[in-house]
């Protein structure tokens, strides 16, 4: 199989043959549901970092039995999968105070499933060095206890190499963002968008050599040019591809993101020098902020309008998942921003599972009719 | 002063409570209808109080007018009048609009000079009093695309502000619990109005470590707001709003102890006052309001009195979340038809864990607020794991011998709604005490009337 088409294929896989692999050679997985929890330390200990995600979630009567329908549908099909059994194969979790529902699972966790070792991370809420300095003493009380609990090593080298092997990957990715902001694409968003969904449920040292691979190929693909116009995604988290999908079934071709499934994860490498832990922590505490962090939605704005200009997009769908206040409050705030500076915005409102298709069409449709390029 | 409709809301509630002096001094007036109703009353009452009569909730009058709310009834109209005019007139003197999150300590906003505003308050007062509630504020900010799935704790007050009803902000204040939505929309009001926000971590960790960071995240608060102000923080005024602080603790913890008493010496109908009080936690206002709570409350606890009809069984009800703000005299309500009393809710109870701040000097003081920041209602449950949450209910319906667990479910609340279950779930486990589960708004009273509220409460209790 060639390693695009491998790398674009696996997250709709029923079975995950690197995690069947890992699994039978006595590998054991830290599963993680949000981009503030430094892989590169899970990586260092030798565990399998493991992204978590619900895609393909149809339901949540598992779920709502302790969550309900005022929680984000995102955070109910991960506790749906879990609770199905999908996450059977973790040996440890690591959950943060990303965002008040996904922080609850904690405890329902807890309680209800029998993944053998569960880790809080907490993250300040501001930017600043006090915040700073307690995001750092986490990550090294993590780091710790996976050592203990799993009885690992996790050594300053061990920390390098996971941070050299990180950034090989940050820097690849750059190099497929940075083919997507050509007139004439080599490859959808829809498959960008499931290569990196592959990257969190592989093998990164695998991942990085079939990307790799992939990019060469990418290069060498008929050009894509039929497209009405260039859009940039942003909002709630979006571990599917279909919405993407959708939108370049509508004409629409998604050439950048500023998603946490996306840019807004994998851009931004870790300093090489110094102090390991430090530098993880610089990355992560101070890297482009989701809307849960306070104040800092200049930041936000300015990045989102980066990547606008940097891909020069017609415009910017916000998709935000219904229940999710932070992208609730932040996508009609830099609309508010965005569009008096000629950059269309579409806030568009979605379940975790996406099932009112017609509705998403029509309204894409209308978004599209208004910045269509041809 | 040409232009004061952004005091609208304050001047109303300064107008409310005159309004309610007014009546509460008629001598022998049980309620409205003794008067010959609502119409006829507007008429006797002189000119300037009938505009701001037909705001106010009539139930809410009938409910005040009873002879065992009407102690508490009077300090609640005193503090709203005092606090209004009291900010008015700091207002005008120029001084600082801070808009704070209800757990903050305002003892180092007063002593820096500012004038403290519960941007919670303006929303809750307004649905508490008037027959129009909040809504309009949270229509108005709903409209700007803002969904109806945010608290509309701040929506309403978002939406006043948009009106230009109430003061425009200087400045904000927001500790990060509980919750993304609050944190957004403070984030929003600082953009929308340019004013700077100052924002205070608050730990996950109740422990040393925990404490120690709270402490510097103070610290830095404070020199924030000193660079905004140009005001530096006071030694000897600190102290002074920290003994108010104490004083008011002191006797909220008073408070609770004497409501393990059966039967229940406190109404019910003035715990979302309560709530809106406990924001005035430093300053001498606040202290009076508990103070006088506290002295009829142990004049009934020492007499054995309790506040449900004679004759009838008292059910001892724990509200695991919140009251309901636009509905007062439900409370009341389930008192006389039910006898069903009400202990506490997270948004009044304090934990004996909060303590008293040490006056020491100035380090003292500020650890002393830290640790009360920390302890302080919505952020004791919300800043950290559930089990806190889950673990302080099964303690009070232990304590306080509760025959039920209340939770309505406030809509738009993610910790609550993902965590209810496993709180009715362990204080059935540990207690066997049943829960009332069911959804509503706090403020906004569509989503469930109060004759929906009734006919929930009534169905369960009747079958308790």
């Amino acid at each position: 199989m060639k390693a695009l088409e491998e790398l674009m294929s696996l997250p709709d896989r029923r079975e995950n043959p690197y995690l069947k692999d890992w699994k039978a050679d006595g590998g054991r997985v830290v599963g993680f549901p949000c981009g503030y929890v430094p892989e590169e330390i899970i990586q260092a200990a030798g565990l399998f970092p493991y992204r978590m995600e619900a895609r393909g979630t149809k339901e949540t009567g598992l779920a709502d039995i302790y969550l309900s329908r005022f929680n984000c549908t995102f955070a109910r099909c991960l506790l749906q999968t879990a609770l199905a059994g999908e996450y059977d194969f973790l040996d440890g979790f690591c959950l943060l105070n990303g965002c008040d529902q996904i922080r609850r699972l904690y405890e329902i966790w807890e309680k209800h499933l029998t993944t053998d070792y569960l880790f809080m991370v907490t993250v300040p809420h501001a930017i600043n060095d006090s915040g700073f300095a307690w995001y750092r003493e986490e990550i090294s009380n993590f780091k710790e206890q996976l050592a203990h609990k799993f009885g690992v090593r996790c050594s300053e080298q061990d920390l390098r190499q996971a941070i050299r092997l990180y950034n090989e990957s940050r820097s690849l990715i750059e190099e497929l963002y940075e083919l997507r902001k050509a007139e004439e694409i080599p490859i959808s968003g829809s498959e960008v968008t499931s290569i990196l969904l592959s990257a969190g449920i592989m093998p990164r040292e695998r991942f990085n050599q079939l990307l790799k691979e992939a990019l060469d190929e990418i290069r060498r693909k008929p050009k894509i040019t039929d497209y009405k116009a260039r859009v940039m995604v942003g909002g709630s988290a979006l571990d599917n591809p279909q919405l993407i999908e959708i939108i370049e079934g509508l004409g629409g071709m998604v050439v950048t993101d500023s998603l946490c499934f996306g840019s807004r994860h994998f851009l931004n490498p870790i300093e090489e020098e110094g102090d390991p832990l430090e530098a993880i922590a610089k990355r992560y505490y101070y890297h482009n902020p989701c809307p849960r962090m306070m104040g800092e939605f200049e930041n936000r704005l300015r990045f989102t309008e980066e990547m606008a200009r940097g891909a020069n997009v017609d415009g910017i769908i916000l998709q935000k998942i219904v229940f999710c206040d932070g992208h609730a409050v932040e996508s009609p705030m830099l609309a508010e921003e965005l569009e008096p500076q000629n950059i269309p915005v579409m806030v568009l409102e979605r379940e975790h599972m996406i099932s009112d298709v017609g509705r998403i069409k029509t309204r894409i449709e209308a978004f599209m009719e208004r910045i269509a390029r041809r | 002063m040409t232009n004061r409709k952004d005091r609208t809301i304050l001047d109303n509630w300064k107008t409310t409570g005159e309004l309610a002096t007014f009546i509460l001094a008629q001598e022998g007036l049980q309620s409205l209808d003794d008067w010959g109703g609502k119409e006829v009353v507007r008429e006797i009452l002189p000119e300037k109080y009938q505009a701001n009569f037909d705001m106010v909730q009539p139930d809410l009058i009938n409910t005040i007018l009873k002879e065992k709310n009407r102690r508490s009834a009077s300090a609640f109209v005193k503090n709203i009048m005092e606090y209004a005019d009291w900010a008015n007139q700091e207002l005008d003197s120029g001084k600082l609009a801070c808009y704070h999150y209800f757990p903050i300590s305002v003892e180092i906003m007063l002593s820096m000079g500012m004038v403290p505003i519960c941007y919670e308050v303006v929303c809750g007062l307004n649905s508490a009093l008037y027959t129009t509630g909040t809504e309009e504020g949270i229509d108005r900010i709903e409209a700007d695309g803002y969904p109806d799935h945010l608290c509309s704790t701040q929506k309403g007050t978002a939406g006043y502000l948009l009106m230009g009803l109430t003061p425009k902000p200087d400045l904000l204040i927001k500790t990060a619990t509980p919750c993304d939505a609050s944190n957004k929309l403070y984030e929003w009001t600082a953009h929308k109005f340019k004013a700077p926000l100052v924002t205070m971590e608050t730990p996950y960790y109740r422990n040393e470590r925990g404490l120690n960071y709270m402490l510097t995240e103070i610290k830095e608060m404070i020199k924030q707001l000193e660079k905004i102000t140009g005001n530096i923080l006071s030694e000897e005024k600190l102290r002074s709003y920290c003994l108010h602080g104490n004083e008011a603790t002191n006797y909220i913890l008073k408070i609770q102890e004497l409501k393990k008493k059966t039967p229940c010496p406190d109404t019910g109908w003035h715990r979302p006052a309560d709530t809106i009080f406990m924001t005035q936690i430093g300053t001498p206002m606040g202290a009076r309001y508990f103070k006088e709570l506290y002295e009829e409350v142990k004049e009934r606890a020492d007499k054995g009195l309790g506040v449900i009809p004679e004759g009838k069984k008292e059910r001892r009800a724990v509200y695991g979340y919140t009251w309901e703000a636009y509905d007062l005299p439900l409370f009341d309500w389930l008192e006389e038809e039910h006898g069903v009393t009400y202990i506490c809710d997270t948004l009044t109870y304090l934990s004996p864990d909060v303590g008293l701040v040490d006056t020491t000097n100035m380090e003292t003081m500020l650890k002393g607020l830290a640790w009360r920041t920390m302890q302080m209602p919505m952020g004791r449950q919300s800043m950290g794991f559930s089990d806190i949450w889950i673990n302080d209910f099964v303690n009070i319906i232990k304590a306080y011998k509760a025959n039920a667990l209340i939770l309505g479910g406030h809509v738009s609340c993610k910790h609550y709604w993902a965590l209810n279950k496993l709180l009715s779930d362990k204080v059935k486990e540990e207690t066997g005490v049943p829960t009332l589960r069911f959804e509503m708004d706090m403020f906004d009273k569509r989503f469930t009337p109060p004759a929906e509220l009734r006919r929930i409460m009534e169905e369960f209790f009747t079958t308790l």
